[in-house]
């Protein structure tokens, strides 16, 4: 599992992260919801350490989160990270080198289930297939844990739909972790196990959707009663 | 793998506009340096023909003339490639920056690799020595062009024998181009390195900590030139300002690097 | 990667740095060795008093002292700092000369001194002061220090500096010109004192009436102090008794009205020699007339853009003169021997090219030099 133990994260004075703690548990998808600006994105990249935190530590499987392994969460950004001038296959080689764990075969599988144009560059791909693209490369890597951010920004319906299939096809490995960040509460209703709620750099509240269910509530009910007070 | 991958990336990256200041390096060159020796030969045509003598006799009594008479007389090729080789440090800041900015943030991609992350910086400083290394090849394949072009510009028998060997260690100006030893090629490849770790600090302080990053940033970088230039007013002799060269080029880079190493590591961020 | 793209890179870096240390270190051409004076004119016996000296670059940081005779010629190693342009003298006393590569300089047996004055002043530095250095030659002690220099104003430049002896005291002179035409020249001396402070002894006005006076060298001869005052009208030959402290114009020949610029003058027991432009004179010293019946010029003149004098010495009644021209970026150094009476010329000879192997010119080789 992933831990944020009291992480506190600002940009000068300005408090992102404000003694947040979070544990997203194995094998279940995850969601992390709230406006724009409440610190969704911000606990993603801290988790990959690519913005340092300012108090508090961030655990993967019970050690810190470091260059030795990192390589445990593959991080899927809503912006292209690739070679945007190269091909898809170009990029998936890279792709090969640069994680041990990249499973080139299953890339190639996923490649053709998302009728993705290998042989077109990324900067040429509608935004559907790049981030198609993007999941294929996150995927591929096999890490147990995957880092969604925004996912669903900027996709049309059929791209959201070959999404969510996606998470829940055999692309997936065993016990695999998903966390997803989104402020679009409507498409989380199918796959989210967990949801947490961020409110002005905090905690709102965690539930699960066995907690809903015990209600008698969807989880996007269950929300909107939170959020309706 | 990873980092040679890396490497080629950049390399990649930065071919293109390499190839193009490489080519205005040749052109340039060549260029200028044909226009001296034709002015030459015209003084020379000129001379021969207010001597009263033939040219062929006239010819007999001047000296031959080296490329330390040709370019170190008026050294403007030589001041053209030293732009070029100014240039070519800018592209020190192109193969940082272009990873945070542009269509793609690569540098999400390069944080987030499993090893260290000091291997970014390697590889870019690889990069760097690269574009140096092969600025070099240039400037000396500029000397083996010029001293093939002149043969068709002068008269044969007043070129001096071994121009590019003879200018390599005879010329003043050359030195400040390219080492022309082997202890200044060392001392010039840690030169770069420093100045690629300096530089470094520049950016990686900049995507730390922003504006006062970039505010202290500049205060390095500025600190360092200068104590450079006043090290080199003090009344040194060549044989201590090596010395002195030295120190400092290890000291900065040094610190430099270890600077760069806790900022990669610690604190930036995309 | 692909493995051709990992070969193709280190192929052209291995290249780039093979070519570098291949040229710069192994494919290194030998020094030519090849030293002869070539004959133009007259008879070579005639350069059979004087020798000369060049400093040749043999490998990097490696360098050679070149004596040349008429009939030979002899290298041995030496230190050169191509840098400051100074030789082994300078660099054996890094400490004495540090700052003041060209100070003037005064020898005897017992020490060595040296006077520089600030080389910024009055562009990068208003602070008139001069350094002196003192070697002592059996302790090596050395005393150097910074003393400022009484009476000169920012307005003003400092055009000749000497060092002297007279009466077993140290002097240090030096001629100051306004900037501005203002003040004419004016030649301050100052003796120097055990603890290297200056004591000002005199000032001479040293002025022409015509709008600018160009002074000469000083040269001291006994207990006499000359130089050679110019300006368009005229020429004076200036003497100024260090014991009296009096001093008097003398009237010299005009030479040539169109170069005020003297670039050589020397004195010996019986002449003052001068080098105006490419021309050499000699002046009697008790008549102040010229000796030579002829204008001493070389042949080469119409050769070359520029000819101007390098070193100049003499030997029983014959004069060596060191010339550079310079044409077509192409310079050459020739040595003259002239009949000092008749200005004749009695040889002329060009010194063999420097180009690819030397760093410093050619001058005479005297006693204090080898």
């Amino acid at each position: 599992m992933i831990e944020l133990r009291n992480v506190t994260k600002k940009y000068g004075k300005k408090v992102i992260l404000d003694d947040v703690s979070i544990t997203f548990k194995k094998g279940k998808i995850s969601c992390l919801l709230g406006l724009n600006g409440v610190g969704k994105s911000t606990t993603m990249k801290s988790i990959m350490r690519l913005v340092p935190i300012s108090k508090g530590e961030i655990l993967v499987d019970g050690q810190r989160v470091s260059e030795k392994n990192i390589d445990k969460i593959a991080f899927l950004a809503d912006i292209p990270t690739h070679e945007i001038s190269w091909t898809v296959e170009e990029n998936l080689r890279f792709a090969e080198i640069y994680y041990d764990t990249f499973d080139f075969e299953k890339a190639k599988r996923m490649v053709e289930f998302f009728k993705l144009p290998k042989e077109k560059k990324l900067k040429e791909l509608s935004k559907g297939n790049l981030a198609r693209f993007t999941i294929i490369i996150g995927l591929s890597q096999n890490a147990p844990y995957v880092l969604m951010d925004e996912p669903f920004s900027g996709l049309d319906l059929f791209s959201r739909e070959a999404f969510i299939a996606a998470l829940k096809s055999d692309f997936m490995i065993e016990g695999q972790t998903i966390i997803i960040t989104t402020h679009e509460i409507d498409e989380i209703e199918g796959i989210a196990d967990d949801v947490i709620l961020l409110e002005e750099g905090k905690v709102l509240c965690t539930f699960s959707k066995q907690d809903a269910l015990a209600e008698g509530l969807t989880v996007v009910d269950k929300m909107r009663k939170i959020y309706r007070g | 793998m990873k980092f040679l991958t890396f490497v080629e990336i950049d390399l990649r990256k930065i071919f293109p506009f390499l190839l193009g200041m490489y080519v205005i390096a040749i052109v340039g060159f060549q260029g200028i340096f044909a226009k001296l020796a034709s002015n030459i030969n015209g003084k020379i045509v000129q001379s021969a023909a207010e001597s009263g003598t033939t040219l062929d006799e006239y010819l007999k009594t001047i000296d031959k003339m080296s490329f330390l008479s040709i370019i170190d007389s008026n050294p403007l090729p030589l001041v053209m490639l030293i732009f070029v080789g100014l240039a070519l440090i800018l592209f020190g800041f192109y193969l940082w920056y272009k990873e945070w900015f542009g269509a793609s943030k690569r540098i999400y991609t390069l944080l987030s690799i499993k090893g260290s992350r000091f291997r970014i910086f390697t590889s870019k400083l690889v990069a760097f020595l690269f574009i140096f290394v092969t600025f070099y090849g240039i400037v000396l394949l500029n000397l083996f062009l010029s001293s093939f072009l002149v043969k068709f510009i002068l008269p044969d028998q007043i070129i001096a024998s071994d121009l590019v060997q003879n200018y390599i260690l005879h010329s003043q100006l050359l030195p400040f181009v390219i080492p022309v030893s082997g202890g200044s090629l060392l001392f010039n490849i840690a030169f770069l390195i420093m100045m690629f770790s300096i530089l470094s600090v520049f950016v990686l302080w900049d995507r730390s900590k922003r504006i006062w990053g970039m505010i202290g940033g500049f205060i390095f970088m500025g600190s360092t030139v200068a104590v450079f230039f006043y090290l080199n007013t003090l009344d040194l002799y060549t044989s201590e300002k090596t010395i002195v060269n030295w120190a400092f080029t290890l000291c900065v880079l040094a610190i430099s690097t270890s600077f760069s190493h806790y900022l990669l590591k610690k604190k930036v961020s995309i | 990667m692909k493995f051709t793209r990992i070969i193709t890179l280190s192929l052209i870096s291995a290249l780039s740095i093979g070519t570098l240390i291949g040229v710069a270190e192994v494919n290194k051409v030998p020094v030519d060795r090849n030293f002869e004076i070539k004959d133009e004119k007259g008879n070579r016996e005639a350069l059979q008093s004087v020798a000369f000296e060049s400093v040749i670059k043999v490998d990097n940081n490696k360098f050679e002292k070149v004596i040349l005779t008429k009939d030979d010629v002899e290298f041995k190693d030496t230190k050169y700092d191509i840098l400051h342009g100074v030789g082994e003298k300078v660099l054996n006393n890094k400490d004495m000369y540090r700052g003041m590569n060209y100070a003037s300089e005064y020898e005897n047996s017992e020490f060595t001194m040296i006077a520089a004055f600030n080389t910024n002043f009055p562009y990068g530095s208003n602070e008139a002061y001069v350094t002196i250095a003192k070697k002592d030659k059996k302790t090596n002690q050395l005393q150097k220090e910074k003393i400022t220099v009484p009476g000169i104003t920012t307005n003003m430049l400092i055009t000749e500096e000497k060092l002297f002896e007279h009466n077993d005291s140290i002097y240090y002179s030096a001629v100051l010109q306004s900037m501005n035409g203002s003040v004419g020249p004016i030649l301050k001396i100052y003796q120097i004192q055990s603890n290297l402070q200056l004591k000002d002894v005199m000032n001479v006005d040293l002025s022409l009436p015509g709008d600018y006076t160009d002074v000469s060298r000083l040269v001291t001869d006994g207990d006499t102090l000359f130089m050679i005052l110019s300006d368009q009208q005229e020429k004076k030959l200036m003497e100024i008794n260090l014991d009296t402290n009096k001093h008097v114009k003398h009237d010299i020949p005009e030479f040539s009205k169109d170069d005020p610029y003297i670039q050589m003058f020397r004195v010996d027991e019986n002449y003052f020699y001068m080098n105006v432009d490419s021309s050499m004179f000699v002046i009697d010293k008790n008549t102040y007339k010229q000796v030579n019946q002829k204008v001493m010029q070389p042949s080469f003149i119409s050769k070359y853009d520029y000819v101007s004098p390098v070193d100049q010495t003499e030997s029983d009644e014959t004069l060596y003169v060191i010339y550079e021209g310079y044409k077509n970026n192409i310079s050459d150094m020739y040595v003259v021997a002239y009949h000092a009476a008749t200005g004749d010329i009695l040889y002329e000879g060009k010194l063999p090219s420097t180009v690819n192997r030397g760093v410093s010119a050619y001058k005479f080789l005297k006693e204090s030099n080898s």
